[in-house]
């Protein structure tokens, strides 16, 4: 059986055949048995498409869709493209604020680091914190720190006792090193070039926040790993 | 069939809507309870669910109710609804689908709802035979495309004729013999459907 055939037999079926071509083709079937049979194929297949009734409307269903059409104010009545943009808009603005909040978080966390060890670090009380790999002093101090022995003597400085960091004040507090104040200026002032993207700036410090790659933050600002440790 | 040709003047439902647009919830009560049966109805066949049929039914309702003001009277008002009906019930079938996917399961039958008709024949044998046949059709209506399912459902169950199908679904009539031609064809093939919706005459 052909489509344009079958067509005809569903048009047929449905009564949407012209009455001069319905009679036609109603001659034909008595004609072909090929096409009856075809025909009564459809029609079974038809016959067999049967639902259960539809459930009972509601009752009050009309009222609750009349209240909930009116009580719901400016944002129910308004048209649904319109509510679609406005939740869109508040999403994205919502996405954006998350994202701003976790950098600014991050970054505050990142630039605040190095000054607050080494407050720690000149504290007589505690021990000191590894050093760099790449100072001479690296191989003798992991050993003294591991077995609680002596601090290092951080007034002095010395490369063979630990690490070297400034003296503290009268208050206890330790002045940056001169590199930590570059890189406090380098967050306020541009680059040379005049742009904010040159390394060690807050741009810098920002990507490497997001993408946790903050060597700095490792105490191993040439993040060439640990092995001299 | 209904009648295809009605003057625009002939169905209140226009004026209605008109009074619902100008703020009268009235008229908009009374649009509902006009059309609720017939919308209801047709949701319940195209999702197959009792209960998303109803929110959907609402969902449409509301769509009415908002844009009341953007509709052009023409034709028979619930010709708009059931367009905007099959719509939103197309877009919820999609979704389904959509889910269906990436969940990567074909069954689909863990997010297709239950299908559990309510029947309350006397004879319990004729009940259960009749719960399978409309099991079986229900599978056979589910594994169609929506736009076959569409097409059939408001030829078969709403007994619209192609041009008013052709009229709710905006395509032209040649587009509605195919899908139908297409439907049937499947409904032939589907197995499942085939064996378990052999009479009970021809069963014994």
């Amino acid at each position: 059986m052909n489509r344009p055939h079958e067509i005809e037999l569903i048009r047929l079926l449905h009564g949407e055949l012209p009455p001069a071509r319905a009679r036609e083709l109603k001659e034909r079937l008595a004609r072909e048995p090929a096409l009856a049979e075809e025909f009564r194929r459809l029609e079974e297949t038809w016959g067999r498409l049967e639902l259960p009734p539809a459930a009972p409307t509601p009752l009050g269903f009309a009222r609750s869709v009349a209240a909930r059409a009116t009580e719901g104010g400016l944002w129910s009545a308004a048209p649904t493209r319109i509510r679609a943009a406005a939740f869109g808009m508040l999403a994205a603005g919502l996405a954006l604020g998350v994202g701003l909040a976790t950098g600014m978080a991050r970054l505050g966390a990142t630039s605040g680091g190095s000054a607050a060890a080494a407050v720690v670090a000149s504290s007589p009380d505690t021990p000191a914190l590894p050093p760099a790999p790449n100072t001479p002093a690296v191989r003798s101090a992991p050993s003294k720190g591991a077995e609680g022995a002596e601090p290092p003597d951080a007034a002095t400085g010395d490369p063979a006792q630990g690490v070297a960091v400034p003296a503290p004040d009268r208050m206890g507090t330790v002045a940056p090193s001169t590199s930590e104040q570059m890189a406090t200026l380098d967050y306020d002032l541009p680059a040379d070039d005049g742009s904010y993207g040159a390394e060690g700036t807050l741009a810098d410090d920002f990507w490497q926040a997001f993408d946790g790659t903050d060597a700095a933050a490792n105490g191993n600002a040439s993040g060439s790993g640990s092995e001299d440790l | 069939m209904l009648s295809t040709e009605p003057s625009i003047a002939a169905d209140p439902g226009w004026a209605a809507l008109a009074r619902t647009a100008a703020g009268d919830s009235i008229a908009f009560e009374l649009l509902v309870g006009q059309n609720q049966d017939r919308l209801l109805r047709l949701c319940e066949r195209m999702l197959g669910d009792v209960e998303e049929a109803r929110d959907a039914a609402q969902d449409v309702f509301l769509k009415l109710y908002r844009n009341a003001g953007s509709f052009r009277p023409r034709g028979r008002l619930f010709t708009l609804l059931y367009r905007i009906a099959v719509n939103h019930c197309l877009n919820r079938i999609r979704r389904r689908n959509l889910v269906r996917f990436f969940r990567f399961s074909d069954s689909g039958e863990e997010d297709a709802p239950a299908f559990e008709p309510a029947d309350h024949r006397p004879d319990a044998a004729d009940s259960m035979d009749a719960r399978e046949r409309w099991r079986a059709v229900r599978q056979g209506i589910e594994k169609l495309p929506p736009n076959q399912r569409a097409v059939l459902i408001l030829a078969k169950f709403e007994g619209l004729s192609y041009r008013e199908i052709a009229e709710v679904l905006g395509i032209s009539e040649g587009a509605v013999e195919s899908r139908l031609f297409r439907a049937m064809r499947r409904l032939e093939a589907a197995q499942e459907f085939d064996r378990s919706t052999v009479s009970p005459a021809k069963r014994t």
